[in-house]
This record gives structure tokens, C-alpha cells and sequence, in this order.
């Protein structure tokens, strides 16, 4: 890793604000992004990062400069946001269409209705299929650390995933199906 | 059918994985392996590419397709002003990587343990326990609260995943310093250590419990042990902390305030940082003011900003508060106290705060002071103990001990035995230790030397009950057994001593023999008159000979011991007896752990050296210090003075300040203070985090083999005696009595 970043990671371990400010700026965005895909709602994954930040230097105790910084951090985000989800026992049942692509550049209609059946298809995968399929092929975590994130066997993750993937293909076969015959 | 789900070969889980790892937007820091035949298959066939760009195309239309990519404008400052008021979370962190290896102990560490047993051979090794289990810097899990700042009667909900060491054990509990609104600094005080909570292993893995602390409890400190207390996970000594919240969820003055006193003695940084959170959170209560002063006057840098910042808030109050105009007698008593009390509006105050609050805290402190003057020049000690009786009568909890503690020693040096009996029971707690002292009182005045003797009997009674000493929050069984053992060695020299005085020697000598195993300077020395009074010459020249031994000895005293002894006809044998007594006791408290980190340590001409490398074949003492710490900073003069003694001896010192780049102002500071022992910064923080340093100074002894020896002492004088005792076990000099 860079000094300049090391550096910035050990004034933030001793608590100077400057650099805990700069480390936001730096990687809030796509925490955020990932809190929000494990919670479903931007306020919950707003308060996980908030949360994150707050925690961050005494987290960083914990931090070996081996690993990167960028994944341990992600890794911090998606437990937070597991156990936050946990204690709220807030299912989501709906995905928040309309901040789907908020501030992205206004994608094709074509591309709008797939990221659209997409999103829909997600939200109506069960839970525990949903959070292996987002780590593993969004967030790019392996099996064994999804084992870890969320305390079931990498064996059990790669089942999940098989299954999350047919779901996945059943559930785009139905939308798609449904957009050709319909509106 | 959807265009993005054609049917075709590998299985799903084949093509996820492989569009994973080609992903541009997901970490895949650690990608599981991707059969070389599926990438081929994939790439000769249209169906199966069409398959994975399905795949590939799904996931970045969920990475792509989401919320705005900046959080809500304001989050970043109030995220921020969340830390700079004091809030906390605790995040549930990921194991490090040498955790993980120690668990699944795998052929990496067995080799590392392989190649250090091997290393360390034959002299050291078999004193100390073999660092079979523990790498250094692995010692601590990660316990997660529900909340730090619990309101009265709110549950607190622990989940601890365990570190190696504990992680094996077949039951867990948290321990806890409790602490009212009365405790005092330091680990004693009013504060207590009570087990709080059993911590239940889940299906998840995890240890789970909860805790409810009472009502009159406004600090925590608490650590995780199995059942017996032989290990203990303190969070690397800085343990986790409950503040009291009030009702309206804000964690409370005297929350703050006991966590400065509980820090005192382990970290002055992190204490003097809470007194800057106190201001900062109660920016209008007098009594913050006397934290930040005295943390002013303790850092010895008068032109610091630590002292600018309390000149300012003082003269806040000061402006806030002309003299003579508040009637508040806590704020009189404080504004007296952080005044310049030789000045005209000193002296003002208090006149005030005598004339309107003479039962206040600061009162009581100076009609103390003001007794003791005028006993000086009346000399009627009498008229001074019934002073300080009506004192002590009106005195709050927090100044009895000190209005105690002075009628005492009047008492003693008076000689009247009601006064001693009164004054002692105010003195001294019920505790075997403090009865222990109580008892020492009365064995030394004759009129009270039998009830003395009987009460030392009954300490050393009670001291057979393994409660008979509360044990600390931190203190492992093994160190706990040695402290009561010292207990007991203390309690005999105390009777030992007062037999014989009371012309009881032989009993006298027998209870001496007793107090005799061990290394205690106090004890040796009192063995060692007591010895001399009643006769037993071979006794007194073996703890005269250890007393020559001892690295604390002055020249002087040293040299003069040793003619004494070279006189005698066994003088070599009671040399070698003292060596090995001085290596055995000392060897008694190592717990050797394994450094198999690297950690890079840069020297301040810009070297990089790593850890392991700075020890490697020598005894070393490395020292942690911080610039910023009071302590630290006071004692580097005895710092030079140990590395010049232990030069000698062949260990070498070095200085590892906890900053992470070589300043300039660092290099100033080492020029400053005269710092001509090696010195090194610690980059990546990976010095401290492997040596388990959190507050300074630390003393670390490093055998020369890899292995951290000790805990961290902030004692330079117990640090040469392990040290030495290192190096001549190690040399080979002594031949430790639990050799096989």
C-alpha cells in the first residue's frame, strides 16, 4: 500500500479527524453502495456507514496493512449491515426502484427495463439466496469469507449461490416474459 | 425467454465464479479457483460466453443500477462531530491473519514454533512455560456491546468472538472494575472486580451474554476469561468500557470522570483525552477544570498547548466568577483550587471558601495543612490529632483518606495507643493486604506488639482462602497466585519481625525462613535485620548476598555487601545460591510469547529494520514511549540509566516511539532529552500491535530467540531484574532449579 495512504490509515487509528474525514471522501461512496444492496433502504445503509466511520479507529486496531484497506473496509460494512438488519428484523420485501440509478448517467430504455427486472427479480429472492448472490457476484467476496460474513460453511455458500443463480434465471424468464406480453 | 438466461453447459456456480473474478467492480481479492478448462470451454463456446456475459451483465446492472454514489450532504460533518463528541461504535471486525493461523494451526505456524523451540534451546526454554499456544499480538477477540453508554437498568448485550486462547475454553465470563461516583484512580480505590455475565456459546460460533449494570455504577471496565481465570482477553490491556448514560441518553459527568480515574496508571494519553472530552462535553462545570490542570501541571510542559488551553478556560471561570460573587461551595472550592493560590485573589478565595464552605473537599484539605503548621511550631501533637479528628468528622468520603492517612503517622510517632487503634480502622480497609499493614502498625508500638502478632497470625490464616485477596481484573490465576504468595511472604516478615522484638528468636527465625523464597527488596532487607537481631548469621549473609545481587543496589551499598561477604568462608556458594534464587523468582512471572509477525521499525536515519531482527541472538529491552505522555516523558532519564547498567551486561535498549514518521520535531525531542540509545518509529503501528503496547512507557524484554518474554512492566527497575534474569539464564551462568 501506498505511505501516503498507510499514513492516512495510521493518523486515523490515532484518531485525527483530518485523516477520518479523508478516509470517508475516500471510500463512503461505494460503502454506502454496498450497505445499501445487504439493507434495501438508504437511510439504514446512510446510519451503517455513519456508523462505520464513527467506529472506524479503534476498528483500525484490528486493521493488518497486508490485507487491502478497501476490502477490509467492505467486509467491516457488510457486517455491520448484517448484524443491523439482524437487530432490526426489518425484511424487505420491495427494492427502492426509485433510486435505482439516481444520479447515474440516464441509461437506455432497454438497459433502464433490464437493470429494472433485475432489481425486481432480487427482491424476490429469499434473503438468505439474496445476500450470497450480492457478496459473491457483486461485491466479489469468496466463498470462504462468505462463510464468515455469514456464519454458514463456504460448502453452504456455494449452494446458495446455485440456487440464488436458477432462482435468478426463473424469476427473469417470468419478468421477461411478462414485459413482452404486457406493457 | 428473458435475453439474458440462454441454457447451456458449466454449471452455474462455474460461470459465477469465473465472472466474479473478471469482475471490474467486486474486490475478488481472494478468488477461488477457476478451473483452466472451464476458461477454455468458455472461451471456444458462443453459448457458454453468452451464458457468462448473462451473468456478468446481471451483476453490474445491480452494482450500477443503484442508490446516489455520494452519501446525504451533512453526513460526512456529522459523522465527524459524532467522534469528536465522544461517541463510539464497536465494530464487529474481522480476525486478523495470525488469529486465523493460530487457530487452524497450520503448517506455517507449526513450522515458525518448530524453528523458534528449536532456536531456543536447552538454558531458557524449560524455566518458563513453552510458547506452544500464544503468538504475541494474538491475544485479544473482539467483544461487541449493544451499547457503551447504558441508562439505568437498560440491558447490555454481549456477543465475544473469541481469541485463540480462549476460543478452546468450555466456558466464558466477563469480569468487570465497577466503579461509583466515589472510586478513586488507579486500579484500587472504591472500585471493585466482579464477575457480571456468562457468556454462552451459539450455533453461530459466537459467545453471547447480557449484563444490567446497578444503579450506583457509572464506569466499567471489563474483560472476557475462562472459568479458572488462567487466561484472560483485557482487549490488550485496554479493556471494554460501559459509561453511564442518563435518561436523556448522554453519557454522564462522572461517567467520564471515573473512566479518567480508571485509565490512570495504564494509559495518560487516553485519560488526558477524556479530561479534554469532559471540558469539551460539560464546557460549564468548574470541575473539569481541575482534571485539565492537573493533567497541565503533569505533562511538565509549561508552553504547551495542553497548558494554553487550560490558562483559557481557567480565566473563563475566572471572569464567570469574580471573587466573592458565587455562593456555590463546590465552585468556590474549585475556583481556590485552580487559582494561583499565592496571588491576592488566591489568597481571597480562600478566605471564602473557609469563611462559606469549610466542610468542602479543597476546605477540609487546607485546615489539614493548616493543622499540620501549627503543630510544627506548637508542637503539641495532642491538640493536633483532636484537630484532625473533628476534621476527619466533617471531611467528605473523597479527603477522609488523606486526613487519615496524616493523623497516622502523628499518631505512630506520638505513641498513644488509643489514637493508633482509632486511626489505623480509619486507615485501613478489611482486606487480608490492608489488615496485613494494620497489623505491621501495632506489631512496631510495644503496647500493641501482641495484638499485632495475633492479628498477622490470622492474615496469614486467611490468606490460605484463595478469596482472600480480591483479584484484579487483568491478573491471570498464576500472577494472582504469586500475588498472594508475596502477601503471605510480607505478612511473615512482619511477624518474624515482631517476635523478635518480643525476644521470641527461635519462633522468630522459623517464621523468617518462610518469607525468605521469593525476590522482595522490603523483604529481603527485613529478613535480613530481623536475621541479625536474633543471631542466625547464615541466614542474614543469604539475603545480604542477594541484596549485593540486585540490579537496584547502589555501588556503594553493593560494594560494601560484597566485602562484607567475601569474609566468609562460603561466599562463592552463597553468590551461586543468589543467582539462582534471583533467576528462579524473577523467571516465575515470564510468559513467553512468540513474535511470528513481521513488524518494520524505522530508526531515525531512516533504516528499516524489522522487530524480530532488532533482538535477534541479544537479550533487548525495547521501551515504548509517546511524546505526549507525562509518564513516558519522565521516565527516560531512568531509561538512559538502564541501558548504560544493562550494556554492561551485554543487553542492548532500544526506544520505539509510537509515531509512525520520522519528524523533525521527534528528531529535537531525542536531542532534547539526550537520547543516545538506538531509536526507532513504528510506521505501520504493527511494532505496537504485536508487543500488545497500549499506554506508555512499556518495557518489553525480547529473549534473543524470537519470544517476548514478559508482559510489558512501566517499571525500568523491574525491567532490568527481568532482563538480567534473561541474559543469565540464557548465558547458561545459572542452572534454574526447575532444569530437569
Amino acid at each position: 500500500m501506498a505511505s501516503a495512504a498507510l499514513d492516512l490509515i495510521g493518523a486515523a487509528r490515532r484518531g485525527d479527524v483530518t485523516a477520518l474525514g479523508a478516509l470517508y471522501d475516500v471510500h463512503a461512496a461505494r460503502l454506502l453502495r454496498i450497505a445499501f444492496r445487504v439493507l434495501g433502504t438508504a437511510d439504514d445503509a446512510e446510519d451503517v456507514v455513519h456508523d462505520v466511520f464513527v467506529g472506524l479507529p479503534e476498528a483500525l486496531r484490528h486493521y493488518d496493512e497486508r490485507g487491502r484497506f478497501d476490502a477490509w473496509l467492505a467486509q467491516i460494512t457488510v457486517r455491520t449491515a448484517l448484524m443491523r438488519r439482524r437487530r432490526d428484523q426489518r425484511r424487505r420485501t420491495d427494492v427502492q426502484l426509485d433510486a435505482i440509478g439516481a444520479s447515474a448517467p440516464e441509461p437506455s430504455a432497454d438497459v433502464r427495463i433490464e437493470m429494472l427486472d433485475v432489481h425486481r427479480a432480487l427482491a424476490e429472492l429469499p434473503e438468505t439466496l439474496r445476500d450470497v448472490y450480492l457478496l459473491h457476484q457483486v461485491e466479489g467476496f469468496s466463498h470462504l469469507e462468505i462463510g464468515e460474513l455469514l456464519h454458514i460453511s463456504p460448502g453452504a455458500s456455494r449452494v446458495r449461490l446455485t440456487r440464488a443463480l436458477d432462482a435468478l434465471r426463473r424469476l427473469l424468464c417470468a419478468h421477461s416474459d411478462d414485459s413482452s406480453t404486457g406493457s | 425467454m428473458s435475453r439474458l438466461w440462454p441454457a447451456s453447459h458449466p454449471t452455474d456456480e462455474q460461470l459465477a465464479e469465473l465472472a466474479r473474478t473478471l469482475a471490474p467492480y467486486g474486490d475478488a481479492r481472494t478468488p477461488d479457483a477457476v478451473d483452466a478448462s472451464v476458461r477454455e470451454h468458455v472461451h471456444a463456446c458462443t453459448a457458454c460466453t453468452t451464458r457468462l456475459h448473462a451473468l456478468q451483465r446481471t451483476a453490474a446492472a445491480i452494482a450500477t443500477g443503484t442508490i446516489a454514489p455520494a452519501p446525504s450532504a451533512g453526513r460526512r460533518d456529522a459523522m465527524l462531530a459524532a467522534r469528536a463528541r465522544g461517541d463510539r461504535v464497536i465494530l464487529p471486525t474481522a480476525a486478523d491473519d495470525a488469529t486465523e493461523r493460530v487457530r487452524t494451526s497450520s503448517p506455517w505456524v507449526r513450522t515458525a514454533f518448530g524453528v523458534a523451540a528449536a532456536a531456543a534451546v536447552l538454558v531458557a526454554s524449560f524455566v518458563w512455560r513453552t510458547p506452544n499456544e500464544v503468538i504475541a499480538g494474538t491475544t485479544a477477540g473482539d467483544l461487541t456491546l449493544s451499547t457503551m453508554y447504558p441508562r439505568a437498568g437498560d440491558t447490555v448485550h454481549l456477543t465475544y468472538r473469541a481469541s485463540p486462547m480462549l476460543d478452546r475454553a468450555p466456558a466464558l465470563r466477563v469480569r468487570a472494575r465497577l466503579r461509583s461516583v466515589h472510586a478513586e484512580s488507579y486500579e484500587g480505590g472504591a472500585s471493585s472486580v466482579v464477575t457480571l455475565a456468562r457468556l454462552h456459546r451459539e450455533s453461530d460460533g459466537r459467545w453471547h451474554g447480557r449484563i444490567v449494570l446497578p444503579d450506583s455504577i457509572v464506569f466499567a471496565a471489563l474483560a472476557v476469561e475462562d472459568t479458572g481465570g488462567t487466561d484472560i482477553d483485557d482487549h490488550d490491556g485496554r479493556t471494554w468500557e460501559l459509561l453511564r448514560a442518563d435518561g436523556a441518553g448522554r453519557v454522564m459527568f462522572e461517567a467520564l470522570e471515573q473512566r479518567i480515574h480508571d485509565l490512570m496508571g495504564r494509559n495518560w494519553e487516553v485519560a488526558h483525552a477524556t479530561s479534554r472530552q469532559l471540558a469539551d462535553s460539560f464546557p460549564d462545570d468548574i470541575r473539569t477544570l481541575s482534571w485539565e490542570r492537573s493533567f497541565a501541571i503533569w505533562s511538565g510542559l509549561p508552553a504547551d498547548s495542553i497548558a494554553a488551553r487550560y490558562d483559557a478556560r481557567a480565566r473563563t471561570f475566572e471572569q464567570r466568577h469574580a471573587a466573592g460573587r458565587t455562593r456555590d461551595p463546590t465552585t468556590i472550592g474549585y475556583l481556590y483550587w485552580t487559582s494561583d493560590r499565592r496571588s491576592p485573589r488566591g489568597r481571597a478565595l480562600r478566605e471564602q471558601l473557609l469563611r462559606d464552605a469549610p466542610t468542602n473537599s479543597f476546605a477540609i484539605q487546607e485546615r489539614l495543612f493548616e493543622a499540620l503548621d501549627v503543630l510544627t511550631q506548637s508542637r503539641d501533637t495532642a491538640r493536633a490529632l483532636s484537630t484532625l479528628d473533628t476534621l476527619y468528622a466533617q471531611a467528605p468520603a473523597d479527603r477522609r483518606v488523606q486526613v487519615a492517612d496524616q493523623a497516622l503517622g502523628l499518631a505512630v510517632a506520638y505513641g498513644d495507643t488509643a489514637s493508633i487503634r482509632r486511626w489505623t480502622t480509619r486507615t485501613f480497609g478489611a482486606s487480608a493486604d490492608e489488615e496485613r499493614r494494620a497489623a505491621g502498625v501495632f506489631v512496631q508500638h510495644p503496647a500493641l506488639r501482641a495484638e499485632g502478632l495475633d492479628r498477622l497470625r490470622r492474615v496469614l490464616r486467611a490468606l490460605e482462602r484463595p478469596d482472600a485477596l480480591p483479584r484484579r481484573l487483568s491478573e491471570r490465576a498464576d500472577a494472582f497466585a504469586r500475588r498472594q504468595a508475596l502477601e503471605r511472604r510480607r505478612a511473615f516478615a512482619a511477624l518474624g519481625r515482631g517476635l523478635a522484638q518480643s525476644g521470641a528468636a527461635a519462633a522468630a527465625l522459623d517464621t523468617l525462613t518462610r518469607a525468605a523464597d521469593g525476590w522482595d527488596v522490603s523483604i529481603m532487607r527485613a529478613v535480613a535485620s530481623t536475621a541479625k537481631t536474633v543471631g542466625d548469621t547464615a541466614l542474614e549473609a543469604r539475603m545480604l548476598a542477594r541484596l549485593a545481587l540486585d540490579p537496584a543496589a547502589s555501588p556503594a551499598v553493593r560494594d560494601s555487601l560484597r566485602t562484607r561477604l567475601r569474609a566468609r568462608p562460603d561466599a562463592e556458594q552463597l553468590q551461586q545460591d543468589a543467582e539462582r534464587a534471583f533467576v528462579d523468582a524473577i523467571l516465575a512471572e515470564a510468559r513467553p510469547r512468540m513474535i511470528a509477525r513481521s513488524a518494520p521499525l524505522r530508526a531515525l536515519d531512516g533504516a528499516v529494520t524489522d522487530l524480530r531482527d532488532l533482538a535477534r541472538n541479544t537479550v533487548t529491552v525495547l521501551v515504548t514511549v509517546s511524546r505526549y505522555c507525562g509518564p513516558a516523558v519522565e521516565v527516560l532519564p531512568a531509561v538512559r540509566s538502564m541501558a548504560a547498567a544493562l550494556a554492561a551486561e551485554g543487553i542492548r535498549t532500544h526506544v520505539l516511539f509510537e509515531e509512525t514518521t520520522v519528524s523533525d520535531s521527534l528528531r529535537a525531542f531525542v536531542t532534547e532529552h539526550t537520547l543516545t540509545i538506538p531509536t526507532y518509529v513504528d510506521p505501520e503501528q504493527a511494532g505496537t500491535r504485536t508487543l500488545n503496547s497500549w499506554g506508555t512507557p512499556g518495557f518489553h524484554i525480547l529473549d534473543g530467540n524470537g519470544a517476548l518474554v514478559f508482559d510489558a512492566t512501566s517499571d525500568p527497575e523491574v525491567a532490568t531484574r527481568r532482563a538480567l534474569a534473561v541474559r543469565r539464564a540464557a548465558r547458561g551462568a545459572v542452572s534454574p532449579r526447575s532444569a530437569p
